[in-house]
């Protein structure tokens, strides 16, 4: 009876978080434009979604975006977790703060101190600085990813390549990325999944000629959004779903080899 | 006007000196250790961070402290936000004694700030009384729901997330779904857009999971051989959870409830879309200061003033939970 | 002593960490195909020290020479020095042979040559056969000879050991003692080893130096160590003893627990504090009117080869070793024989006690 109630319980807050999400996807599908009037199943939105500029201009953007951001923040984020790990105990409190202050930051406050340094140096708001912003509020996570298999890891195992001849960055290559493969992994998916979301810094950082999907959704917003977009961010999100399940599936491989 | 303002030439060296000084000290310093030291390699992200949040950060702090149209240094900004009628007042006490019945504080700012912290307190209690039993049962060892349930909570997280608020739009609208089920159910429409419930309810929706996911981990960490030592020594089961159970969760209630205070705090986007714009919230505030009333100076002031919120609302939770055990989304 | 007999050479080296002394001023020469111990309580600065010539920090002042050339400021990977670490940092995502092998291919030796003498260590280890073994699936000890033979395969000229049979229980820890030591016998290579177990430290070594805070407090062989410790510290770190107050009356004779006993040092003065050490097992039990003194057996232990009793003579209780039981509460006679007497200037309370911070 209990469990029933406890099951039941869980269910309803389920409910709550798919269902605007289920009428999102639905809406996808309707031949109408109506938002709340079923005018019959079509796949009209999906073919006209590649016809469509504007979204594909942005959906060009947010990738091109996500994809560099996150291979930038990886790398600097990884080198920089390294480094950290490594320093004594005072100067690594103050990296970690320098790391926490952008994450305990409100987006809108990042977004909004970034717009003032690029207005301030001169620098055009457009592609580069909002690739410059997301590695920015990126970065610290990457390093909050690869933080712990550090800690795990032995700690005079870098020393002892060096001690055999390596070169401080044949070690880093031949030794430390190895064993911190799994927080790399981790940090770089969560930086990719992160900035496709972003909207608030995006906002703040680019120009009305450079949009992503999420600073394109805002400017429609208030006109009426267009079932395209629905069927847009429903093929985003299965194609989300099947990258998760590809890691899943390869992280557990991986624990079975 | 703000386009043209630069820092005074003594600035523009200062940061040169500093930074020329930072090259050189880093250059030295591996001359001298031959690149064996690893902390070396933390300094391409050290550099862009004193590039991208540090200055960023000096700049906000800059303007927020100086007059826009001199940059001489001025509390105006700061006095602006607390009045948001200063000027015009200013310009009353100067034309003369009759003119000073005319003088009142515009409050306009504050009250922005107070309901920002008030929806911010609702949705973050909201959270915790909806989230607190979800997470329980989550962590129930017996249902051996929890990993599945945590991705299911992750997933609707990676539709973009203004897309799903406006996706509630459709539900709540006049002609939307929930008012053209109760219709045909023989109730009346029920007015569910543009109102503050409706701003808070996109607020829960965007923030529960954040205080699900840290509850959760900590409930998940218990011992279960402190619930049966308990239950062993005679305590019944609501007595076991007031005092075994809930004490051990006070790491994740206070994590869940700074990931979910502090950025509802700011809110953007939402009050807009859900809220229909009659309301507005800190962030929104923040956001037209700059972008429509093009006032940095005010702007500044108030991010500097919802930083130090943030800060100090930090401290507190901090205080409560000082081991820092409630971890995040683990 | 002629200089280029030394293989290393530290002058004057001392390190800080952020303002804090962690290394005194120290001086220290290591010949050729020695076996040195640096040998101390944890934070006496042995592992920095060992760090130091490794290359792995770099000394605040002072010259690290190496065959009469300076390498203070040279990184790890340009020295012939190799090191065994602590809990032996293998590197978890290669298989024995490839973390054996790790320094020839960096090197570029002929795979040939490479497999060669893998195989050669793998012997010399004992763990033939156990090439492609993933590091995890070893036990201690066999993670241990790892260890070893991957620092000992590029053939240094020095093998640096840091603390490393401390994980290993005591019946593998005699073991690979002897081993080590036979070793480094056939190889003829100098070994450098840090530890803070008195006994690995006298089996082992050619020379063990005694290191405290930061300094060293002596340098000899073990025997010499054993036998005549420079102050109450080193006396008390090696082995056990017991460490009295007593007097210098005159040469050749002193005063302590209430009798006075002929000893041989001279030179002290006379009637000056002095601390006298004697070992355990040097104190005689005789019947109770032929000693130098006497007391009562408090306390009776057996330790597997002797019994270690307490016998409390009135002013003192003396910890004795014998293998000839006591019973509890039975009165003895003491005897101590004149050179087994070491006598010493005195040290403060503090330095007694050795106050054991971290590194």
């Amino acid at each position: 009876m209990m469990k029933w109630l406890k099951k039941s319980y869980l269910a309803l807050v389920l409910l709550f978080l798919y269902l605007p999400i289920t009428v999102l996807v639905v809406q996808s599908f309707n031949a109408g434009k109506s938002r709340a009037k079923w005018e019959g199943f079509s796949l009209r939105w999906y073919a006209e979604l590649f016809h469509d500029e504007a979204i594909m201009k942005a959906l060009y953007i947010t990738v091109a975006i996500a994809v560099l951001a996150a291979i930038i923040a990886t790398v600097l984020g990884t080198l920089a977790a390294i480094g950290i790990h490594a320093m004594r105990k005072r100067p690594q409190a103050l990296m970690m703060t320098i790391t926490n202050l952008p994450m305990t930051m409100p987006d809108i406050v990042t977004g909004i101190s970034l717009m003032i340094l690029f207005t301030f140096t001169r620098i055009e708001r457009g592609f580069m600085t909002m690739l410059f912003a997301h590695i920015t509020f990126n970065t610290p996570y990457v390093i909050l990813s690869v933080m712990p298999k550090l800690k795990q890891m032995n700690k005079h195992t870098y020393e002892a390549a060096l001690d055999l001849g390596a070169t401080p960055g044949y070690a880093l290559r031949h030794v430390l990325l190895p064993e911190v493969r799994e927080g790399v992994v981790t940090g770089a998916l969560l930086a990719f999944t992160l900035s496709l979301d972003d909207f608030v810094i995006s906002y703040f950082t680019t120009s009305p000629m450079v949009q992503n999907l999420s600073t394109l959704i805002y400017s429609k917003a208030r006109i009426g959004i267009e079932p395209t977009l629905n069927a847009l961010s429903a093929l985003m999100f299965l194609a989300l779903l099947v990258l998760l399940l590809i890691v899943n599936r390869r992280a557990s491989n991986a624990q079975k080899a | 006007m703000y386009q043209t303002l630069t820092l005074p030439a003594w600035a523009v060296w200062a940061i040169a000196v500093a930074a020329a000084a930072f090259i050189a000290l880093c250059l030295v310093s591996i001359k001298r250790n031959g690149g064996v030291k690893r902390s070396y390699f933390a300094m391409p992200y050290t550099l862009w961070m004193i590039l991208f949040t540090l200055v960023p950060c000096v700049l906000i702090a800059y303007y927020a402290f100086t007059n826009g149209g001199t940059g001489a240094f001025t509390l105006d900004n700061f006095i602006n936000f607390w009045d948001s009628n200063h000027t015009v007042n200013q310009m009353y006490a100067e034309m003369g004694p009759e003119y000073e019945v005319l003088i009142t504080r515009g409050t306009v700012n504050i009250d922005i700030l107070i309901y920002s912290l008030w929806m911010a307190l609702l949705c973050t209690l909201i959270c915790l009384f909806l989230g607190y039993p979800a997470a329980l049962f989550m962590a129930d060892r017996e249902m051996r729901l929890g990993a599945t349930l945590v991705v299911l909570f992750i997933i609707p997280m990676w539709m973009n997330f203004l897309l799903r608020t406006i996706a509630w739009m459709s539900l709540l609208e006049d002609q939307g779904l929930i008012n053209s089920f109760l219709r045909a159910l023989g109730i009346g429409g029920v007015k569910l857009m543009y109102n503050d419930g409706a701003v808070l309810l996109g607020m829960v929706y965007n923030f529960l999971p954040f205080m699900v996911f840290p509850i959760y981990t900590s409930l998940n960490k218990m011992d279960v051989k402190l619930l049966e030592a308990a239950q062993d020594l005679g305590a019944n089961g609501p007595r076991t959870f007031v005092r075994v159970t809930l004490p051990l969760s006070l790491p994740g209630i206070i994590s869940g409830i700074t990931m979910v205070f502090m950025p509802s705090v700011t809110t953007f986007f939402i009050p807009r879309i859900l809220g229909g714009g009659h309301t507005m919230m800190f962030g929104d505030l923040i956001e037209s200061m700059f972008l429509t009333a093009n006032d940095w100076g005010v702007g500044s002031a108030l991010s500097l003033v919802m930083m130090l919120l943030i800060l100090l609302s930090l401290g507190v939770l901090r205080k409560a939970d000082p081991e820092g055990e409630g971890g995040g989304i683990a | 002593m002629i200089a280029n007999e030394h293989l290393i050479d530290l002058k004057g080296i001392s390190k800080e960490y952020d303002g804090t002394r962690v290394l005194g001023t120290i001086d220290l020469y290591v010949r050729k195909k020695e076996f040195v111990t640096l040998l101390g309580p944890s934070g006496c600065g042995k592992t920095t020290t060992l760090r130091i010539i490794g290359g792995f920090e770099y000394p605040t002042t002072g010259t690290v020479y190496f065959e009469g050339k300076d390498i203070t400021e040279v990184p790890p990977y340009k020295r012939r020095v190799n090191t065994v670490f602590q809990k032996y940092a293998l590197f978890p995502h290669l298989n024995v042979q490839d973390n054996i092998a790790f320094g020839l291919k960096i090197a570029k030796i002929p795979r040939d040559e490479i497999r060669r003498r893998v195989d050669r260590m793998l012997e010399l280890v004992n763990l033939k056969g156990y090439g492609k073994r993933s590091v995890d699936a070893l036990s201690g000890g066999q993670q241990q000879r790892v260890a070893i033979a991957r620092a000992l395969v590029n053939e240094p000229e020095v093998l640096l050991l840091d603390e490393p049979l401390g994980a290993l229980d005591l019946k593998l820890r005699k073991e690979m003692q002897l081993e080590l030591k036979s070793m480094q016998k056939r190889l003829g290579i100098t070994f450098i080893y840090v530890t803070h177990d008195q006994e690995e430290a006298l089996t082992m070594s050619d020379t063990v130096v005694v290191m405290r805070d930061g300094h060293i407090l002596q340098i000899g062989d073990p025997k010499r160590i054993y036998d005549e410790p420079v102050n109450a510290f080193v006396a008390d770190f090696i082995g056990e003893s017991n460490i009295l107050r007593g007097t210098m009356v005159r040469d050749e004779l002193v005063r302590f627990a209430g009798n006075e006993f002929p000893c041989v040092d001279a030179g002290f003065g006379e009637n000056v504090p002095v601390d006298v050490v004697v070992r355990p097992e040097d104190i005689m039990l005789v019947g109770e009117d032929i000693g130098q003194i006497s007391g009562v057996v408090q306390s009776v232990l057996f330790k597997g080869v002797h019994y270690e009793m307490m016998i409390d003579a009135g002013h003192t209780v003396f910890k004795v070793h014998s293998t000839v039981m006591q019973p509890q509460g039975s009165r003895v006679g003491l005897t101590i024989v004149p050179y087994n007497i070491h006598i010493m200037k005195p040290m403060d309370d503090a330095a007694l006690r050795g106050d054991e911070e971290g590194c």
